[in-house]
């Protein structure tokens, strides 16, 4: 008899629980102060950071120069006469 | 009394009078002063003797040098070559020299005896062929005999032609020196020997260039400039040369200044390309014409200007040559020469024996004058269509200044840095000055004796320093 009364509680208090909705609520707005957090520990690299200047490298164009006045002596002659 | 002897010459009635021979001979011709025809009748017989008589020979030689060696151009070489004339042997090492046969130039050339009118037109060429050779000591040796017979015949001669002739050919020996040291790197040297050139010689203002280069060469790039801007001078308007636009856009360039290397750059294509593409159209439209570009140069100076700005300045540039003025004068003399021929054959009897020669005369002279009409046309044409591609290759040359200029300038923004100074007014201190260089203040001076000796004193800018950041 005290065996079917247990059970029955235990059914009843089952369904109950199946009835009842789970309901999550996510925090809206977190501040963190990054100033106020401290991280500990050993420094073991530099603490600048620094971008080393690199030179690009450049591409001359070949800009005119007058090599010789070859044609200028030629024309000159044949202007002659 | 000599345009008495002119008249006399050209009387048809005087003509009239000489008994012709059936086939006249060369003495006949040139005592009657046709000289064109003795020329051709002369050559024609020399060709067909095997011993040729000197007598004949100095006859030819006389007769060249009345026409001018030219009137020898379109003979067969084989046959020429076989005339031991001082003028002939110069014709064909001429020959041989355009043709580029050095050996066969020099075989001819070396026989022009100093006396002779050709001689320092023959020590010219030979030092232009020593200078080939890299035979220095040979070169120096034929400039100096060029330069100093040539400059000798310059004083003697009255012809004002011959005159010209012998002037601008002993500037040619002086120049061919500098021209030379530049060729081979020696820039101070070669300053010094364009310094030789007087400045009223024919050739000066195209020297200016010339010595620009030199002086951009040895990086003095104030004088450059300086010897540049005398072409602004009205007086040597009709000396434009767009070459000397590059050389100031590079002597800018080389100063770091790159605004006014721009606006030069700009000045450029604003002021030659829209004109030499118009001038290329007008030119074009005539460029088969035998004759469209002779009658060019018979125009006057203002009706060339009307027909378009650059060829009223080309035409004078090809009108100061000797060449030119010995062609035009040839022509005079061959055209007088045909139309008296042509008034003999005229009056003569209709069964006259010196009817077949004459008429065949007639044609000769004929040809001639077309050959010479077609010699003037095709080099008027040749240098004004030399002009258009050289400013085509110039503006390419230009194109690629402004690139270098952008890509200099973007360097600078990327570097944070900018150049040391602002373009400022220059100072004399920046002048440099060799101690045979005159050194004028614009003060008091007469303007034409400053010409070709003007400098810039702009400092070089080419220096960085780091840009400040902006303030917020």
């Amino acid at each position: 008899m005290n065996k079917w009364l247990a059970l029955l509680l235990l059914m009843s208090s089952m369904a109950f629980a199946q009835e009842q909705k789970t309901i999550y609520e996510y925090k809206k707005y977190e501040k963190f102060d990054l100033g106020d957090l401290e991280v500990k520990g050993q420094l073991i690299a530099p603490g600048d950071l620094s971008v080393r200047e690199r030179d690009r490298r450049r591409f001359e164009l070949d800009l005119y120069n007058r090599a010789d006045f070859d044609p200028n002596i030629k024309h000159d002659i044949q202007t002659l006469r | 009394m000599k345009y008495l002897f002119i008249l006399l010459l050209a009387s048809p009635v005087w003509a009239e009078e000489i008994n012709w021979k059936a086939q006249p001979d060369a003495a006949q011709l040139a005592e009657a002063g046709f000289t064109y025809a003795a020329l051709d009748a002369q050559v024609r017989h020399l060709a067909k003797q095997k011993d040729q008589d000197s007598a004949d020979l100095e006859l030819l030689e006389e007769l060249v040098l009345k026409t001018n060696v030219e009137a020898l151009e379109d003979y067969d070489r084989g046959a020429l070559s076989k005339m031991h004339v001082a003028s002939v042997h110069f014709l064909l090492g001429r020959e041989a020299w355009k043709e580029k046969k050095a050996k066969d130039a020099q075989k001819w050339l070396v026989n022009v005896p100093r006396w002779h009118r050709y001689y320092p037109e023959a020590r010219l060429l030979l030092a232009d062929m020593a200078a080939d050779t890299g035979s220095d000591g040979a070169r120096e040796a034929f400039e100096e005999q060029c330069y100093e017979i040539a400059g000798k015949r310059a004083d003697e001669v009255n012809s004002p032609l011959l005159k010209r002739y012998y002037t601008v050919l002993a500037e040619d020996c002086i120049t061919i020196r500098a021209r030379k040291l530049y060729k081979a790197g020696k820039f101070t040297e070669a300053i010094e020997a364009y310094a030789r050139i007087n400045k009223r010689a024919y050739k000066w203002p195209y020297l200016l260039l010339e010595k620009a280069w030199a002086f951009y060469n040895v990086q003095d790039y104030n004088r450059s400039l300086g010897l540049l801007v005398t072409y602004k001078s009205p007086l040597l308007e009709s000396y434009f040369e767009p070459e000397a636009e590059v050389l100031t856009a590079l002597s800018y360039f080389r100063l770091c200044l790159y605004d006014d290397s721009l606006v030069v750059i700009d000045q450029f294509y604003n002021n030659y390309k829209p004109r030499t593409e118009a001038l290329e159209g007008m030119l074009n439209a005539h460029k088969g014409s035998q004759t469209h570009f002779f009658e060019l140069m018979q125009l006057s100076p203002e009706q060339r200007r009307q027909l378009h700005p650059f060829i009223g300045q080309l035409a004078a540039q090809i009108g100061q040559r000797p060449r030119f003025a010995l062609d035009q004068a040839s022509l005079v003399k061959v055209k007088a020469e045909s139309d008296r021929l042509a008034l003999v054959l005229q009056n003569l009897p209709s069964n006259h024996r010196a009817r077949g020669w004459m008429k065949d005369s007639v044609a000769h002279l004929g040809a001639v004058k077309e050959n010479l009409v077609g010699r003037i046309n095709y080099h008027a044409k040749k240098d004004m269509f030399e002009f258009i591609s050289n400013v085509y290759e110039l503006s390419e040359e230009l194109f690629k200044v402004k690139l270098e200029i952008i890509s200099r300038k973007k360097d600078l923004v990327y570097g944070s840095k900018k150049l040391i100074s602002d373009r400022g007014r220059g100072s004399f201190s920046q002048v440099k000055r060799s101690r045979f260089e005159q050194f004028w203040k614009f003060q008091g001076a007469f303007w034409a004796d400053e010409l070709g000796d003007f400098s810039f004193g702009l400092a070089n800018n080419c220096s960085t320093v780091k840009k400040e950041a902006p303030r917020e």
